[in-house]
């Protein structure tokens, strides 16, 4: 009795804890129907962030996953600072209603508070106006590409960042400007105007669209590549834009100068930034710089841009951080959410235990027919909690073995967790069939 | 010293006529038959034979002829039984006849079975109907037997060792001087001048041959040949899982090693049970997994994963069969893989895309049943050029298309046909899946007046036309004859009929092979292909059919001059790619600078037939189309409306007046509208293929494919006025033989008395026709015929000893069985004259002599 009463608050208990920052958005607005988020920290503070929000000058909804390292304030930064610069890009023809750049952003939720000290907001509106006068000054970018102003808001974002942390005409150096520069962040967002998806990213976090086909079944179709040692083009272009002479330094054991493991980021100045100008900014604040640092810039902050037209066979978008990739393969991932959304368990195929007979095989697959009805609904109605349960706990075993190692492995507390585990954040986007059908013959 | 003799002898060069790729029982079996008949034949295997592929893993199991509809398949089926008691009488493995017996739950099954009986008893008296609860209970106590309709008990069925009776087979041919090669793989397939296999790597040596025959089950197609544009002949083959449970013997004594197999038709299971183990298959469509195509790379054989929750349905089939298979352990549940062909037949024959490249593979779970006596008709094929034990056009590689071998198409259409493999196919049968392949251009306008259409070559046909459009997905099926009792269709083809006969009807007949002949030697070698005379002038269409060597038909077909050296060829659906080969082949051996086209795809056909024809296509042609200036068998280029370059043929191919125009699909729709909107006036219907069907038939016109095939003669199917022995054409000689020889075959038209249309089983074709109470004959195909007011089919009567005389047959009294039923038939060597209600009467067709 006691024993069942402590499995049942331990499992309680475990639940809670994946459930604590799990967030569930109806959007219902063009090509979205609900958002699912949930996040799972084991640095402390955790160094993950992801924000949503709507443009309200292109009607474009924007989704990011911010995964910071070396720290959490760049990835805090960029979690609230990303968005203005892209609803200041907005291209000529998706304008469809004209708004200053300081009101075009209506928040749709964010894991980081949007508020920044005064001084810092002032510079930040600053800056946006000033960039929206640039973009909107040139010709070529106001009338080209999502793909080309997404890249351009991103390298501006990341410029204006690590301009803020240089000593000011007093020679005065802003504290936590110097620190949200030093630290870093990888980034995939997702621009979804009408049935248009861009998906722009920088470092290792990955999107994945979930595609189902007629005959039911659900394929993984990546919408990002990691920006990491494995990627070979990415090896080639850091190569290649190097001297020979460095070919032994820039990338030591899979990292960028032997330190750091992605190979594009926000921050990170201390990868881009000459070594004067950090022994004067950097230093000071005990952030010394890395060996070899010879040519920089090291790290580049332009991001990678998918597009996708959306199908009414895309069911749903899942934005993740690296910490949810170590665990869980895009089509582990698509089938998750998939059975999800049908309301059923994932499981795995039945194999009989040696000595029964066919009647009680038969038994048990019905009930396995009929436990799948049963518990229809899966224990977690979000999403993405769903997600993270089975990374954590396996997607084998029955309901037993996995919360023995889910509450294993949630007793290691924030921090020291770190050794186990990265930080998880997961954003899963569920697509409208009905309007994507709709307009699948259609122009827009 | 072994060792250095497997080292040097892996290092050879060395010469054969035929080289087989594949040691499981499709190439043993052919390199035995090939050895016997003096071949000097190398088989490569890169396992043990027998041992891999879906021959090792198999259950042994083969079916008796009695199971298949098709004469053919039976002739087949026949020769690897023959075959393989041959072996097992020289050789001790283990050959159990044990027989088999089907059970049927539903109506459809139940006549399925007493035409399985109709076929068994003429050639073995001791298959057996049992519709007795009592009895089935008493002979299989372990079974619950409450629900069974009807059983039937076919004792010839076998259960024997496959892994033995292949290395038997090979040792044989070894005996006969065959070289095989174990743990050896076929690496690639070398092509020279004119797309000609010259030799074959192999992992043992290079091996010079003219002849390669592809017999590598699963991996058929695979082998690299690097002058092809895919690297590999392309094959309409695909792998898919079948599973069974292989387990312990069920605890009763009732069991021995005699025990039937037993065949659950409506359930779809089948059950083996011995006294040392037991078998249980299902073949449910949603058990069976697509695999994905194998490469020569994956040479290995990977077990698919077997999936317990996927056989699930089946289990439950089973159990409630058998209820003490539940209390047995659950054993092993087997997945093992099966190449399936989108039609349920194997593939044989020489592919078109290399020459001297021979398929055999495609066995779709009935490897063992089939594979002896395929062997014999490809050794034939390589031998002789022509098989003679059995007509091959349903087996023969030439049915397919370049579309048939796609994989997504296959992916489609497999699982399908591995859940059919224990199920009877008839003609008219109809898959649901991978249809709408290919469609004419007024598919959606025929679809809005209600067409059902029947897939043929992937082609979408209209079968016949329900009241409004067809929306829902059944409709696919609702095109299928029905064994017993009037079909859903036979008002609505009886009103379509009548259209045909009094007023004007239209069939879509797009699907018809088609193809343009041009260049300077065209008419020089049409005349030597065709045995009718071609040299008429331009503007005639000729009817005549291509022989081959030994006088049988290779196709029928309408020739219409188009020019001094143009002609424009119509042949039947399924010949599109036979047919080219054909005269591709013969094109390139005589030398001749002619041009074949394929133009299958280009038109559109419309078939307007009957009496308002006439006034129809002078309406909207602006022409004069009496009987002087556009008479029957002409053909000429016309404009209808705004359109032009319509190729109209006064043959309607069912032996009424009209014409068939052929519309170059880019203004099929226009014309489509224009020809629709004339009809108005004469109350035009559309009409489907089945109307097609009863008029012709009724008329005993003759179809290739269903009545007549390679193995006829215009001979014996009386179609020798349209033979012209003034000239020298492929066959002549043969045909000539057998004028003097005389013919034991006839062709007869069968009117069936006293049959009840709403309770009585329907002719297919296939039923035997008894003479004086003794079997005579089969027929071929049948329908129902409007104006005669009865069932009517065309069958065969065969007579070896004295010939078929029609003094011999109007001399007999004769019954048709159909599905046990014996009905009494009247004969007739001619066509009846058909009563005209109204209007003319059609003079120009001559019904078969």
């Amino acid at each position: 009795q006691v024993r069942r009463k402590n499995t049942r608050n331990s499992r309680w208990n475990a639940d809670a804890h994946l459930r604590a920052h799990e967030r569930t958005s109806n959007i219902e607005a063009d090509a979205i129907v609900r958002v699912d988020t949930c996040q799972l920290a084991a640095n402390n503070p955790i160094e993950d962030f992801y924000s949503a929000a709507k443009c309200l000058s292109s009607r474009a909804f924007l989704f990011g996953v911010y995964d910071g390292h070396g720290g959490q304030q760049c990835s805090r930064y960029i979690s609230t600072n990303l968005f203005p610069y892209i609803c200041a890009s907005v291209l000529k023809k998706h304008e469809i209603a004209e708004y200053p750049s300081a009101e075009r952003l209506e928040w749709l939720f964010s894991s980081s508070d949007g508020h920044l000290p005064n001084a810092f907001s002032e510079k930040h509106t600053e800056n946006i106006v000033k960039y929206h006068k640039k973009f909107r000054a040139s010709q070529e970018l106001y009338q080209g590409t999502v793909r080309e102003a997404l890249k351009l808001a991103f390298e501006q974002c990341d410029e204006d960042l690590s301009r803020n942390a240089l000593p000011s005409g007093k020679g005065i150096i802003d504290r936590l400007s110097a620190m949200i520069a030093a630290s870093g962040s990888c980034t995939t967002l997702a621009h979804i105007r009408a049935r248009h998806l861009h998906v722009a990213n920088l470092g290792d976090a990955a999107a994945v669209l979930g595609v189902v086909n007629s005959n039911g079944s659900v394929t993984a179709r990546q919408l990002s590549r990691a920006h990491c040692v494995d990627n070979a083009d990415e090896v080639h272009r850091i190569r290649t834009s190097h001297p020979a002479s460095e070919s032994q330094t820039v990338l030591r054991g899979g990292r960028l100068l032997g330190e750091l493991f992605p190979l594009r980021a926000f921050g990170d100045v201390r990868y881009k930034w000459p070594l004067e100008l950090q022994k004067v900014v950097l230093e000071p604040f005990g952030h010394p710089p890395p060996y070899h640092l010879l040519t920089p810039p090291y790290l580049s902050s332009s991001p990678e841009v998918f597009y996708h037209k959306l199908t009414a066979n895309d069911k749903f978008l899942v934005l993740a951080t690296d910490g949810l990739w170590e665990w869980l393969d895009p089509d582990t991932v698509v089938r998750l959410v998939h059975d999800h959304t049908l309301g059923t368990i994932t499981q795995q195929p039945y194999v009989p235990k040696s000595g029964t007979t066919l009647n009680e095989v038969r038994e048990q697959l019905r009930d396995r027919a009929q436990g799948e009805k049963k518990t229809k609904k899966p224990i977690d109605e979000n999403c993405a909690t769903h997600i993270i349960r089975h990374a954590l706990g396996g997607v084998s075993g029955g309901a037993t073995k996995q919360y023995e190692r889910l509450i294993d492995i949630l007793q290691v507390p924030p921090g020291r967790a770190r050794n186990y585990r990265d930080d998880i954040t997961v954003i899963v986007i569920h697509f409208n069939d009905s309007y994507l059908k709709k307009y699948d013959n259609s122009e827009e | 010293l072994h060792f250095q003799r497997r080292f040097l002898s892996t290092k050879f060069t060395s010469s054969a006529d035929v080289v087989i790729c594949g040691g499981g029982i499709s190439g043993t079996s052919l390199a035995y038959h090939l050895a016997k008949r003096g071949k000097k034949v190398c088989l490569f295997e890169k396992d043990a034979v027998g041992c891999s592929g879906a021959t090792g893993l198999s259950a042994g199991l083969v079916s008796a002829p009695i199971f298949w509809q098709d004469v053919g398949l039976q002739t087949i089926a026949q020769e690897s039984m023959n075959l393989y008691s041959e072996m097992a009488k020289s050789s001790k493995f283990r050959f159990v006849k044990c027989g088999r017996t089907y059970f049927a739950t539903s109506m459809t099954n139940e006549i399925v079975l007493r035409r399985m009986y109709s076929r068994g008893i003429v050639h073995n008296d001791s298959v057996e109907l049992i519709d007795c609860q009592s009895e089935m209970l008493a002979r299989w106590p372990f079974l619950q037997t409450e629900d069974i309709q009807l059983a039937l008990y076919s004792p010839e069925d076998v259960a024997l060792d496959p892994v033995a009776l292949c290395q038997h087979l090979a040792a044989t041919a070894k005996d006969y001087g065959a070289q095989i090669y174990e743990n050896s793989t076929v690496s690639e397939v070398m092509l020279g001048d004119e797309g000609q296999v010259y030799g074959i790597d192999t992992t043992h040596g290079f091996v010079e041959t003219s002849n390669f025959v592809d017999a590598a089950g699963i991996w058929s197609g695979s082998h690299l040949i690097k002058s092809l544009p895919h690297q590999h002949v392309q094959t309409a083959i695909y792998p898919c899982t079948y599973s069974y449970i292989h387990t312990s013997k069920l605890p009763t004594g009732a069991v021995i090693d005699s025990t039937p197999i037993f065949n659950d038709l409506d359930a779809n299971i089948m059950l083996r049970t011995t006294s040392f183990k037991t078998l249980a298959a299902g073949f449910a469509e949603d058990s069976i997994r697509p695999l994905a195509r194998q490469t020569n790379n994956s040479t290995t054989w990977v077990h698919p994963e077997p999936d317990w929750n996927k056989f699930d349905p089946n289990l439950d089939k089973l159990i409630h069969r058998c209820p003490m298979l539940g209390n047995v352990n659950h054993g092993d549940l087997i997945c093992g893989m099966e190449a399936y062909t989108p039609d349920k037949l194997p593939t044989i024959g020489e592919s078109s895309q290399a020459r001297g490249y021979y398929m055999m593979c495609g066995m779709n779970g009935q490897g063992l049943s089939l594979a002896g006596g395929l062997g014999k008709l490809l050794s034939e094929i390589i031998c002789d050029g022509v098989a003679k034990t059995a007509d091959v056009t349903r087996v023969d590689v030439g049915r397919f298309v370049d579309l048939h071998a796609n994989s997504q198409y296959l992916i489609e259409r497999t699982p399908e046909v591995a859940a059919m493999t224990y199920s009877n196919l008839y003609h008219s049968h109809q898959c649901h899946t991978a249809r709408n392949l290919r469609m004419a251009p007024i598919y959606h306008q025929l679809k809005d007046a209600g067409a059902v259409f029947g897939e043929i070559m992937g082609y979408e046909r209209p079968l016949w036309f329900a009241k409004s459009a067809q929306s829902h997905k059944n409709a696919l099926m609702r095109g299928q004859d029905t064994l017993i009792g009037k079909p859903e269709w036979f008002d609505r083809v009886a009103s379509e009929y009548e259209a045909c006969r009094e007023r004007v009807g239209l069939i879509d007949m797009s699907s018809f092979a088609k193809y343009d002949i041009t260049g300077p030697d065209a008419l020089k070698f049409l005349q030597y292909l065709c045995s009718a005379n071609v040299d008429e002038p331009i503007g005639t269409t000729v009817y005549t059919g291509m022989q081959h060597q030994q006088g049988g038909y290779v196709t029928d077909c309408t020739l219409s001059r188009l020019g001094d050296n143009k002609f424009f060829m119509v042949a039947p659906t399924i010949q599109q790619e036979r047919c080219l080969v054909w005269m591709k082949k013969w094109a390139e051996k005589l030398g001749s600078k002619v041009h074949v086209q394929d133009v299958t795809g280009a038109y559109t056909a419309l078939d307007l037939i009957g009496p308002s024809s006439r006034y129809l296509m002078q309406d909207v042609t602006g022409l004069s189309m009496t009987s002087n200036e556009f008479p029957t068998f002409r053909c000429q280029e016309i404009n209808i409306g705004m359109a032009t370059g319509i190729r109209a043929i006064s043959v309607t191919h069912c032996g009424e007046l009209g014409w068939v125009i052929y519309i170059p699909n880019e203004m099929a729709q226009n014309v489509y509208d224009k020809v629709i909107s004339a009809g108005q006036e004469y109350s035009l219907q559309h009409a489907g293929y089945y109307t097609l069907r009863q008029l012709r038939i009724e008329k005993f016109y003759v179809y290739w494919g269903q009545d007549i095939n390679a193995t006829v003669t215009p001979v014996e199917c009386g179609r020798l006025f349209r033979v012209d022995f003034k000239k020298d054409f492929i066959g002549k000689a043969a045909l000539e033989e057998q004028l003097e020889r005389g013919v034991s075959k006839r062709f007869v038209q069968l009117l069936i008395d006293n049959h009840d249309k709403e309770t009585d089983p329907w002719p297919q074709g296939g039923e035997t026709l008894y003479r004086d109470g003794r079997p005579c004959g089969l027929t071929t195909s049948a329908a129902y015929g409007f104006t005669l007011g009865c069932q009517v089919c065309i069958a065969v009567i065969e007579n070896k000893e004295f010939g078929v005389s029609a003094e011999f047959i109007n001399r007999g009294s004769y019954e048709l069985d159909i599905a046990g039923k014996r009905f009494a038939v009247r004969v007739n060597l001619h066509s009846p004259t058909l009563p005209m209600i109204s209007s003319e009467h059609p003079l120009h067709y001559r019904p078969t002599q």
